[in-house]
This record gives structure tokens, C-alpha cells and sequence, in this order.
């Protein structure tokens, strides 16, 4: 899987609205040829593969912890309307001060994202039947609705309609290497800690009595997994805009490979998501080109074969 | 004694009507007069019998009237859509947008805007285009939630409505953006439920549409009663019931296509007026139906007109207006459900 990757990642890095040769790409990557060529790989074809990954790995692992910690087969940072937070809060951002910096983005998404989270997560989880599937994606789709309808308002008030239509419609395009700089940390970080917590993750997702059996502080995993997918999902969100269905469907897929145990889902999560995401940019970048295709049309299209199969399949817990 | 019950109930609901119906008239004529150009209601009353200048009948009879018929119409659709679904499906969180309708109708849509130039005699062709997308992609929802030996399970139904919701919406983008620039502002404004088709030829072409979708729901009011109860009743009754739900799934599938084919997007009229009917009618369908019609026009002439207005000169979205209500009653309603 890692040599898939690799190969998507050289792939994705040589074609565009401009092809460049492979040998060009190769020779880039080992700092032996210096054309043209490598010129538009390094300003612009770079950064925007590597946005590409980095987004895909932050939603797909943010969308396994989801998954383990709801038992809830159709978590995922979009469906539970976590996404639609942080485009409102940067909305919102974007209505207060015309010149926002990379760093401002970041913080609005994060805010965003967090109290999204906490908004579906009590709604969703109150009363009697806890954790109902259909509920609390209900309740996701239904606060998505809100919050972007919110976000529109602003818009519309504050004149901003194009600002935020190139922002969250754009997703990749025009990232730049400070925007990487800012967001990588936070999703390096985050996965690692959600790989240590792994194993924890595991028990939590069997039974939640068995995980207090041994000697786990549920509580306190909930609470730091929580985090987890609010800063994993912020930061997806500040570089990619809305970006639905790869949180929801690349743990599946993963899941058909490794089996159910978390310490292999998140890291073949990693895997899978970043070279799923990769590739749907690719595709979005040249499928049209020299236009750009929204980048969420592709992965909707891509995705929907396998949320049938998720659902058909009886997922629903 | 019965008789003079009934005679009471008769009276009471008449009454709800009737209030329903003056707040409905009274938005109305809020909407023709108030706007880009705002024009007292005498004046109003003077251009309906031929009377007032040129450019303030123009403004009501040429720009506001046909848009206002249109938000009505849509509005009625809606609602009596959205109850038959609720009471089809024994779930009463269905809704023709939660459950993938509208984004089949809009991919429709898409693909008759794409193809045919919507002008003159081909804009006949968009209802039907609307509601074979529509038919389609709930033919397919419907198939991926039956589960062998057990039939419908309404909570996969809703589930993956709402999936396809997301992944067509997706598609019509793709398609969309496979054309000229421009055309992706207009599904932009179709997906965020922006009426667009307001003008008298619009009215033609739905009219006869929900016309008869409500005529076939007036006379299955009863079937929608007896569906209300459990199964085995049901059968004793000797209605075939099978029959009956895919002859009303159809037909409520043909009121949300159409109007959305001319109204875009709408969520949540088709879910939260019935709730609401029901709680102010119970939930005899023939005393509720009614009621439900009356308040989703009202709804959405209420949103339309606050749409138009609020920010002015763009405006904002009918839809978004209606999601601005219409979702928050909605959280509260799986909220009042979790805690039952």
C-alpha cells in the first residue's frame, strides 16, 4: 500500500494542466535536474499533492476514531456536520476582516469544528437510545444544513460571496507552502497520538464495559479522542475547505483489508485516505483540464459505490 | 349527541382553517406590495381591477403575482408530499429532500438544462425530466434499504437518502462544471433553493401537475388512514396495501419533483408542516391535509418574502430561509424523539 502510494504521489506530481515527464519529476525529487519543469513542481504541483495527502490522511484518520468511539458506522467528520462548523466559523472570519492571515484560518476552523463536534455530539447522544445511527447522522445533516444556510446568510450580507466561493469551493488550489507549514504539525501529531491510543480505541469500539474492565479511563479516551477529531478535521478543513464522504468511506476500506482492530485501521487509514485523496485531485485537476472540477464532486461520485455497500451491507448497528 | 360532537369538531377545524387561511392572505398581500418597489396596498387592490400606472401593474401582475402562484403552489406540494412520505414510510422524520427526491429531480434537471435549450415548448419537458431523475434515484434508495425476509427498514431508507443527497449533489456539479462557466451559477442557485422559475409560464407548467397529485392523494385520504395502523389491521380491512403504498409513493414523488424542478432545492417544508398540521388538526389525514397544504403555502410565501427583502438587493434563497427554520425544529424533533 505504501508503494501505491509512493507511485500516486509521483503520479499525481506529473500530471496536470501542464504533463511533465517522470524523469523530470524523479530527477526533481532527488534535486538532480533543475528545469522549467521542475520549477512548476516545486511553486505549484508540490504543495498542492502534498495538501492533497496531508488532507486525505487528517479526515480519513479523524473519520476512524469517529467510527471506533460512536460504534456508528457512518461517522465521519462531514456527515456529523463538524466540517460545516468550521466553514461557518471562517465565514464569519472572513466578514470581520477583509485581510485574514493563514493562522486566523486555522484558529476559526478549529474553533468551528469544536463546537460543531460538541453540538452534534450532545444532540445526537441524549436520551434514551444512545448512539442511534440514523439519529445522529440525522442530527450531522440537519446541523450541516443550518450552518452552511448561516454561512450563505453571511455571505450574502457581507457581500463576501466570492471571497468564500473561491475559498471553500477551491479546496486545493493556490495552496502555498506557509498554509503547509501551519496545518502539517497539527496533522503529523494528531495521527501519531491516535496511532498510541490505537489499541485503547480497539477495546472502546468492542464494549465499553470491557474497556473499563481493564482498567481504561473511558472518560478520559473519549475526551482526548474528541480533541483528536476536532483538530484533525479544523485543520483539513483551514487548508481543503469542504471536503465530504472520504472521512466516511476510507475507514471502511480499510477495514477490508486489515479487519477491525484499530491499531491497523489508522495507519492503513493513513494510507489509503491520503492516496484516495491524492488521486480524486488528480482526477479533479485534469479531468477538465485546464479548468478545475470541485474536488468534493469527484470524491462524492467515487465514494457513493461504497457508502451504498457500507449501507446495503447492514452497517447500521 | 355524536352528531353534535362531530358538528363541534367540524366547527373548530373550520376555524383553524380559516386563521390559517387570513395569515396566508395576509402574506400575500405583504409580498405583492412590499419590495424593490414598495406599493401601498390600496394601489394593489386599484391594479387587480385594471386600475394603477403601467409600471405598478407590471411590477404585481407581470413580476410579483406569477412568482407568488409559483412559492404557493411549490408550498402545497411540499407538504402534502412530505405527509404521504411520513405516512408511507412509517417514519415520521421522511422528507422528499432528506430522502434523496430532490436531488434526483435536480439531476434531472441538470441534465435537461444540459442538453435542451430551455426556452418556448421544451420547458414542458423539465416536470418530467425532474420527476423520471427523481423516480429513478428513489427507485434506488428504496432497493439499497430493503433487507431480504424483513422489507423497508425506514431508518436505512433515511440513511441512505441522505447519503445520495450528498453524492448527486456532487454529480450535478461534476456535470455542471463540464459546461459553460456560467451555467454553474445557475445550480449553485437551484441547489440553494432560489425559485427561478417565476413567471406565468412556470405556473402552466406545473399547475396541472400538482393539480393532479393532489386530486389522487384527496381520494386515498382514507388508504392513508388505514396505513396508520399495524399490519395485521390493515390486511383485514382488504385494502392491498403494497399496491396502494407504491401508487401514493409515486404520486408524492411527483409533487416534490415538480416543484422542485421549478423551485430548486427545498428541504424541510415536506418535514416539519406536517408535524405541525398534525399537532394543530391529530392525525386523521382528511382533517390534516388540508391544514398541512394551507400552512406550507404559507411557509413559503412567508420565506420567499423575507428572502427577497432581508438583504437587499441579492436577497437570499427561499430554501435557505426555510433551512434557517425548518432545521433547528427538526434537531429539536430527534431531541423530543431521544427522550421519549
Amino acid at each position: 500500500m505504501l508503494l501505491i502510494q509512493a507511485a500516486l504521489f509521483i503520479i499525481a506530481l506529473s500530471f496536470g494542466a501542464k504533463d511533465i515527464p517522470f524523469g523530470d519529476v524523479i530527477g526533481f525529487l532527488l534535486g538532480t535536474v533543475n528545469n522549467d519543469n521542475t520549477l512548476v513542481l516545486k511553486e505549484i504541483r508540490l504543495p498542492r499533492v502534498l495538501g492533497a495527502l496531508l488532507v486525505g490522511i487528517s479526515l480519513s484518520v479523524a473519520g476512524s476514531i469517529m467510527q471506533g468511539m460512536t460504534k456508528n458506522p457512518l461517522a465521519s467528520p462531514s456527515t456529523f456536520g463538524i466540517t460545516a462548523g468550521s466553514t461557518v466559523f471562517i465565514a464569519i472570519l472572513f466578514a470581520f476582516s477583509p485581510k485574514v492571515s493563514n493562522i486566523m484560518i486555522l484558529l476559526c476552523s478549529l474553533l468551528g469544528a469544536f463546537l460543531a463536534a460538541l453540538l452534534v455530539f450532545t444532540i445526537g447522544m441524549s436520551g434514551k437510545y444512545k448512539m442511534n445511527t440514523s439519529r445522529i447522522v440525522l442530527a450531522g445533516s440537519a446541523i450541516s444544513i443550518l450552518l452552511y444556510a448561516v454561512a450563505d446568510i453571511i455571505n450574502v450580507k457581507f457581500g463576501l460571496a466570492k471571497e468564500i466561493s473561491m475559498w471553500s469551493n477551491s479546496g486545493l488550489i493556490g495552496i502555498t507552502y506557509q498554509e503547509l507549514i501551519i496545518v502539517t504539525p497539527i496533522i503529523v501529531v494528531c495521527s501519531f497520538i491516535a496511532i498510541f491510543y490505537s489499541k485503547k480505541l480497539t477495546l472502546l469500539s468492542i464494549d465499553e464495559e470491557l474497556a473499563l474492565s481493564l482498567g481504561i479511563n473511558v472518560k478520559r479516551l473519549r475526551t482526548i479522542l474528541f480533541f483528536l477529531v476536532t483538530f484533525l478535521s479544523g485543520a483539513a478543513v483551514a487548508i481543503g475547505g469542504n471536503i465530504v464522504f472520504i472521512g466516511l468511506v476510507v475507514p471502511h476500506i480499510a477495514r477490508q483489508f486489515v479487519g477491525k482492530d484499530y491499531s491497523r485501521i489508522i495507519p492503513s487509514s493513513i494510507l489509503v485516505g491520503g492516496s484516495f485523496m491524492m488521486f480524486s485531485d488528480l482526477v479533479a485537476r485534469t479531468i477538465n483540464a485546464p479548468n478545475e472540477t470541485p474536488v468534493t464532486a469527484i470524491l462524492s461520485v467515487l465514494s457513493f459505490p461504497v457508502f451504498l455497500y457500507i449501507v446495503k451491507k447492514g452497517a447500521i448497528l | 349527541m355524536i352528531k353534535n360532537n362531530l358538528k363541534i369538531i367540524n366547527e373548530s377545524k373550520k376555524i383553524k382553517l380559516s386563521i390559517i387561511a387570513i395569515i396566508l392572505l395576509l402574506s400575500i398581500m405583504g409580498s405583492l406590495s412590499i419590495g424593490f418597489l414598495d406599493i401601498p396596498f390600496s394601489t394593489v387592490i386599484k391594479v387587480f381591477f385594471g386600475g394603477g400606472t403601467y409600471s405598478e401593474s407590471f411590477t404585481i401582475l407581470r413580476v410579483r403575482l406569477p412568482r407568488i402562484v409559483i412559492v404557493l403552489l411549490v408550498g402545497f406540494a411540499l407538504a402534502l408530499s412530505g405527509s404521504v412520505l411520513q405516512t408511507v414510510s412509517r417514519n415520521d422524520l421522511a422528507d422528499p429532500g432528506i430522502l434523496g427526491i430532490n436531488a434526483g429531480a435536480g439531476l434531472g434537471v441538470t441534465l435537461a438544462y444540459m442538453m435542451l435549450p430551455l426556452t418556448g415548448a421544451s420547458l414542458y419537458i423539465l416536470p418530467l425530466s425532474s420527476f423520471l431523475g427523481a423516480v429513478l434515484m428513489f427507485g434506488l434508495v428504496i432497493l439499497f434499504s430493503i433487507e431480504r425476509d424483513k422489507g423497508l427498514n425506514p431508518d436505512k431508507l433515511i440513511v441512505t437518502g441522505v447519503g445520495t443527497a450528498i453524492a448527486v449533489s456532487g454529480l450535478m456539479v461534476l456535470l455542471i462544471n463540464s459546461m459553460e462557466r456560467t451555467d454553474v451559477q445557475f445550480i449553485k442557485s437551484w441547489l440553494s433553493g432560489d425559485i427561478w422559475g417565476d413567471k406565468w409560464e412556470f405556473v402552466l407548467i406545473v399547475f396541472p401537475w400538482i393539480l393532479l397529485g393532489t386530486l389522487i392523494v384527496y381520494k386515498k385520504r382514507w388508504i392513508l388512514d388505514i396505513m396508520n395502523l399495524d399490519e395485521i389491521s390493515t390486511k383485514s380491512v382488504g385494502v392491498n396495501v403494497e399496491r396502494e403504498r407504491l401508487i401514493l409513493i409515486v404520486v408524492a414523488v411527483l409533487l416534490a419533483s415538480v416543484s422542485v424542478s421549478v423551485a430548486g432545492a427545498i428541504s424541510f417544508v415536506g418535514l416539519i408542516v406536517p408535524h405541525a398540521a398534525k399537532l394543530i388538526f391529530g392525525p386523521l389525514h382528511k382533517n390534516y391535509l388540508p391544514g398541512a397544504m394551507l400552512l406550507g403555502g404559507t411557509l413559503m410565501v412567508l420565506a420567499d418574502f423575507i428572502g427577497r427583502n432581508l438583504f437587499y438587493p441579492q436577497g437570499i434563497p427561499a430554501g435557505i430561509v426555510v433551512s434557517l427554520i425548518g432545521a433547528p425544529y427538526f434537531l429539536y424533533l430527534i431531541y423530543k424523539k431521544g427522550n421519549a
